[in-house]
């Protein structure tokens, strides 16, 4: 209990992320944008339905980057200013540190990620009467929502593996890598084992369309099971390296 | 510290194996569910394929406002970025409708591999305007020199679209039909009968659907091959007519009529001369007065046979 305790008080550093009203402003903007897909349709010739889609799908899933890399920043400053320090006395503070960092973060890209599902289903509905939200579009956000965790144990592990400077810009070249590698899928062991594979959370071709049953509640679960997974292999890394760090 | 080393260590062997496990049981899931994976571009593109094809569809809606016709330099510029859209989302059944056929006059050859890429499309396999738009454009605009392959691959998409529209186009069963024929007159030969011309030709093809359907009023839907031609009987009676008056004397006509007509007709009385089909007691052909054997009449006093007595004498 002592150690949840301690997890969920480093998590809620993290969800100051969740108290700046710049996110919420940009969370409109993402609305807005979604929402100008609908006049597109003369211009895609009638595609804008799966346009308006595949937009709020791209845009949920930068979001969902964005949020992750945001904790690259928090932990190196925290690092360098010292922040941490009392917490990291221990070599065990020093995993759930990190773990600490991983849950906040992943709660709060799960959160915002949510709010620009919840808003995209509402203008989809007002957009077109005839088409409510399919099952298929609902599971391809939802996938986008779960692979914040993943996404968030890589800026984790990031930030405590190479420099403060190019953290940030590592965990993006390492999400896009993970996102644009699908020939590496037939190496066992490597890929989906020690290199993540974030296409496991790519299904919005499938969403855009709308194709009934493809995507299905089992999919998402082991999709999510297999986040948690690689986050845990991801966290033990960075903790391993973290362990051995001199810290001011 | 070594302890904590051992955790660490032994959590990660786990995470690896159980996660690499894992991902090959999902990549296997996925390759079901998106059966086109393996076509998609190999670009770079951060798993933004399909808003990649979108905007590059948009691009090309922009690009086709703007020119006034479609000569060779036009069509090699739509059929490129035709193909860059599509290998970004191979599933944007627009994309081969529209792009197919603006290239149809000027590049056939490639409107028809646009279009029966489509049609070989399994997550398209619900459109039949694919298929057929891919026989089209190989029947009327591809030629021979293109393509000698091209009226079989044309009767192959013709079919195809015929499965998939089932009762509701009967002008794909026609141009099928058709493309058949035109089959059959490059030939020269069917059945060892010499074909005479295009109307004789259209029989021989009715009669291969016919036998290919078992024989049945409407075709048989359950054969792997056969399409569901409504009428069938009364459209190769029309055809046979229309082949004997495009050459009534020509015994090679007139011996599939035969070969057709035993098979076909076997229960029906036709006028030998036009082939309409005429009622019991006539005595003459309404169509052409020709004089035609009379059938199902009284032996003693002429009257139409209505059963098995007469109801005009009682005889049996």
């Amino acid at each position: 209990m002592k150690t949840i305790n301690e997890i969920m008080a480093i998590a809620s550093g993290a969800w100051q992320l969740l108290r700046m009203r710049v996110v919420y402003v940009l969370i409109l903007c993402v609305l807005v944008l979604i929402g100008s897909a609908y006049r597109y349709d003369v211009l895609s010739l009638g595609q804008h339905k799966a346009l308006m889609v595949d937009v709020s799908l791209m845009l949920n899933t930068l979001a969902a980057i964005l949020v992750a890399i945001s904790v690259t920043f928090e932990i190196s400053r925290e690092l360098r200013e010292g922040v941490a320090s009392t917490l990291l006395s221990k070599p065990l503070g020093r995993t759930h540190y990190l773990i600490g960092k991983l849950v906040g973060i992943s709660i709060a890209g799960i959160v915002i990620t949510g709010l620009i599902t919840l808003g995209f289903c509402i203008i989809f509905n007002s957009a077109f009467d005839d088409a409510g939200i399919g099952q298929t579009m609902l599971l391809g956000h939802l996938l986008v929502m779960a692979s914040i965790i993943p996404m968030s144990a890589l800026a984790v592990m990031f930030s405590v593996l190479v420099p403060e400077s190019i953290a940030a810009i590592v965990t993006v070249i390492a999400i896009w890598f993970a996102h644009s590698t699908p020939a590496l899928d037939k190496i066992k062991i490597l890929y989906g084992g020690i290199l993540p594979d974030l296409n496991l959370f790519n299904l919005k071709a499938e969403a855009a369309y709308n194709v009934a049953g493809s995507i299905s509640w089992v999919y998402l679960a082991l999709a999510l099971a297999w986040g948690i997974i690689y986050s845990v292999f991801a966290t033990s890394l960075a903790s391993l390296v973290f362990g051995y760090r001199d810290l001011k | 510290m070594k302890k904590s080393l051992v955790t660490h260590i032994a959590v990660m062997v786990v995470a690896v194996v159980l996660g690499s496990y894992l991902a090959s049981y999902l990549t296997a899931q996925q390759s079901e569910i998106s059966v086109n994976r393996d076509k998609l571009s190999k670009a770079p593109l951060g798993g933004f394929n399909k808003f990649a094809s979108d905007v590059q569809w948009m691009l090309f809606i922009n690009y086709a406002g703007g020119i006034d016709c479609v000569e060779k330099p036009e069509a090699e510029e739509i059929y490129n970025r035709l193909n860059t859209i599509l290998s970004n989302d191979p599933d944007m059944e627009i994309a081969y409708n529209i792009g197919g056929m603006m290239i149809s006059n000027s590049d056939p050859v490639k409107s028809a591999e646009i279009f029966m890429r489509g049609a070989n499309n399994a997550n398209l396999k619900s459109s039949w305007q694919l298929p057929f738009s891919a026989g089209f454009v190989l029947d009327r605009y591809v030629t021979d020199q293109d393509d000698p392959q091209r009226l079989k691959k044309a009767e192959e998409m013709f079919r195809l679209a015929a499965s998939r529209a089932g009762d509701n186009a009967p002008y794909i069963t026609s141009a099928l039909l058709k493309t058949r024929a035109k089959r059959i007159a490059q030939k020269g030969k069917w059945s060892n009968i010499p074909v005479v011309n295009d109307e004789h030709a259209l029989l021989c093809a009715m009669f291969d659907e016919w036998r290919k359907g078992g024989g049945s009023e409407d075709g048989n839907p359950q054969a792997s091959d056969s399409m569901n031609i409504p009428d069938l009987k009364a459209r190769l009676l029309k055809a046979a007519q229309d082949a004997k008056a495009s050459d009534p004397t020509n015994k090679n006509i007139l011996e599939t009529i035969n070969k057709v007509m035993k098979v076909v007709s076997e229960d029906q009385h036709l006028c030998g001369n036009c082939l309409t089909p005429y009622a019991a007691g006539d005595k003459f052909c309404s169509q052409c007065g020709t004089s035609v054997v009379v059938y199902a009449v009284c032996p003693k006093c002429a009257a139409v046979m209505k059963g098995k007595f007469c109801s005009h004498c009682g005889n049996k």
